[in-house]
């Protein structure tokens, strides 16, 4: 089975997020980046996949600068086989949509059977590239899965997905692509010797001309959204202790609740 | 609000501004303020660091440095009320070739004379000592049973919590952003949040000491450089009296961690910079240097790693002491590394220096920055990780 994998660069969930002075963007001096945490679940499916039934390959795919090669070797570490690693200044300032297309123009020329990704980045966390390149691929798409089972003849997927007070459970044929969420493995971490051996595996550069993609369609020309604007969470207030008899303090918590918290 | 004037004021809040406060205190002199531009105390270098600590260089000031800040360590628990600060499990140098023999069995000739208990070991011995070190390409190695490594944290907080009892105030989040020198004397620090009126600083900003520096108008040499360690999940082989493990030929290094290895020293050479990223192909040189000297490595996971910045002079040495021209003006710069096994001693040094007017412990002569007008007469320490 040939399995590709998109994963994202993102900065790491416990980086301090400055916004750049009259910008929409972060200050990128001082974050440290790391494989998005989704797309852990996502590589550490197709290995298991790959360990259980033989014969497969696992592909990385992803798409950013340079730095990106850090997550893409995390992944090959992991015990993935091969990436393609997109890389073009014109890339750059892509939405949604713009990546979507830049990652189904790719796909169009390899081979697969099954496309997993990440349910989101957690930078940005719009949750659009999964499906959007499925919709561009014109294959079957299911989202947040937290199990996966393959059919005995490996033509078709039988998916788990949380839903209000149940699990889903939805059977597709392959190919297909499925975001992964939280829940579905324990990721692997890389072991020395897998980073030794990740040194010898074929990491591929992709620019847009290698595409055939032009300047419009991808990067902001390309892009459907724009950022607006970008700022920060308020800074959460002190707590508030409401002290007296149960009786009396629960008549004031009721009031703040109503008045001041207006959440009641 | 902050206080508007102070007897002394530090700038830096790692382990050596920290040290600093707390024996100035210990010392009577309380009135004493640390700056922090961090959320926390210790968030910079402090915290990255392996916390080892070692008595086997190569020159005799650095050495007393470490010997002088060993007996402080060996003693910190009870000072400060805490326990399981400091763990003797001893430095073993591994050594590949004859001129790194020679030059060590010299060095060894200096410890002695200085009264320090080192052996020299034959590969035989080290594979006795630790049987899962590949031996093959070794012809010997120095071991120190008095060195050792410690609780980073635990010393900082130690420390910080003492010097904050008797009197010393820690201002976190606050950034220095200017020094007014008025005729030679420094008379006022501009931060964020005020300005705090001060005929004493310590400079003590690890590898932003050169910017502060250069606010009074100081060149420091004292430039930043990223290291990087990286922590494996447990591995049931290593026992708990393994020693700091170096191999001084490829500068791999290793020690006990959480039931896993500590691990450091592979290294790229790059440029001086503030990055703090964790970079792969570093961990990619470690890996091979680490397999190399212990073998069983190669299955073990790599739970996570973190890059800190050494603050680097050109002779590896440290700054400390007063500056010409600026009176007022107090270095603790510039330790290559070695700023938490030299924290303890640095603080008693310059808390002599500031309430006696000279450090008696250890003569602070060969760290001035005089040293580098003439630059032939620099002599690097030789054992560097």
């Amino acid at each position: 089975m040939k399995i590709v994998v998109c994963i994202k660069q993102v900065p790491d969930t416990a980086a301090i997020i400055k916004i750049k002075q009259g910008s929409s963007s972060i200050e990128t001096e001082g974050v440290q980046y790391v494989l998005n945490p989704y797309d852990e679940y996502a590589v550490e499916e197709a290995l298991r996949i790959k360990e259980k039934i033989g014969d497969s390959e696992v592909a990385v795919l992803s798409m950013g600068q340079n730095r990106t090669k850090d997550a893409i070797k995390t992944c090959l570490a992991m015990g993935a086989d091969k990436a393609i690693h997109l890389i073009d200044d014109l890339f750059e300032g892509s939405d949604s949509y713009a990546t979507s297309l830049i990652l189904a123009k790719t796909l169009r020329d390899i081979e697969y059977d099954l496309i997993l990704c990440g349910k989101q980045g957690v930078d940005d966390d719009a949750a659009q590239v999964g499906p959007s390149l499925a919709e561009m691929l014109n294959i079957p798409h299911v989202s947040v899965i937290t199990r996966l089972d393959l059919s005995d003849d490996n033509k078709k997927a039988i998916l788990h997905r949380e839903v209000e007070d149940g699990t889903e459970i939805i059977e597709t044929s392959l190919p297909a692509l499925f975001t992964c969420q939280k829940g579905l493995n324990e990721p692997r971490l890389p072991s020395l010797k897998g980073i030794m051996s990740a040194k010898k595996k074929e990491i591929r550069e992709v620019n847009s001309e290698a595409l055939g993609l032009s300047r419009e369609e991808i990067g902001s020309a390309g892009s459907k959204t724009e950022v607006a604007a970008l700022s920060l969470p308020p800074q959460r207030k002190g707590g508030k202790i409401i002290k007296g008899e149960p009786q009396e303090s629960i008549r004031e918590l009721v009031r703040l609740l109503r008045e001041e918290a207006k959440i009641i | 609000m902050i206080k508007v004037s102070s007897d002394v004021v530090i700038i830096g809040g790692g382990i050596v501004g920290i040290s600093i406060a707390y024996h100035l205190a210990k010392k009577g002199c309380s009135n004493v303020i640390v700056l922090e531009k961090e959320r926390l105390i210790g968030s910079g270098s402090t915290s990255k660091g392996a916390g080892g600590i070692r008595q086997q260089f190569s020159s005799e000031i650095n050495i007393r440095l470490s010997m002088e800040s060993v007996k402080i360590f060996e003693q910190l628990a009870d000072e400060l009320g805490c326990k399981d600060l400091f763990y003797q499990n001893g430095y073993l140098f591994l050594l590949s070739t004859e001129e790194e023999m020679e030059s060590f069995k010299k060095n060894v000739i200096l410890q002695r004379d200085m009264g320090l208990e080192v052996d020299i070991l034959s590969p035989d011995d080290v594979k006795s000592m630790i049987p899962f070190v590949n031996t093959d390409d070794l012809l010997g190695a120095t071991f120190c049973g008095t060195d050792g490594y410690a609780d980073t944290d635990g010393v900082l907080q130690g420390f910080a919590r003492e010097a904050k009892r008797l009197g010393v105030e820690i201002y976190l989040q606050t950034e220095v952003e200017g020094i007014e020198v008025k005729n030679g004397k420094v008379c006022r620090i501009k931060t964020g949040r005020g300005d705090i009126e001060t005929h004493m600083l310590v400079n003590a900003a690890g590898p932003y000491s050169a910017i502060i520096g250069k606010m009074a108008g100081i060149d420091l040499p004292v430039r930043p450089f990223r290291r990087q360690i990286f922590i494996t999940e447990p591995m049931s082989f290593i026992p708990d009296s393994m020693p700091m493990v170096i191999d001084f030929h490829t500068r791999f290094y290793c020690r006990k961690e959480s039931g896993g290895l500590l691990m450091g020293g592979g290294e790229k050479k790059e440029l001086s910079s503030f990055d703090t990223n964790v970079d792969w192909d570093s961990l990619e040189i470690l890996a091979e240097k680490g397999i190399h000297r212990i073998p069983a490595i190669k299955d073990a996971k790599i739970k996570r790693g973190w890059a800190g910045l050494y603050s680097i002079t050109p002779d590896f040495n440290p700054i400390l002491g007063r500056v010409p021209r600026v009176e007022g003006f107090i270095c603790a710069v510039g330790f290559s590394g070695h700023g938490f096994m030299h924290s303890p001693v640095t603080g008693k040094l310059i808390s002599e220096l500031i309430i006696d007017g000279e450090a008696s412990t250890i003569d602070l002569s060969p760290l001035s920055i005089n040293r580098f007008e003439d630059k032939d007469k620099i002599v690097p320490e030789q054992n560097v990780i």
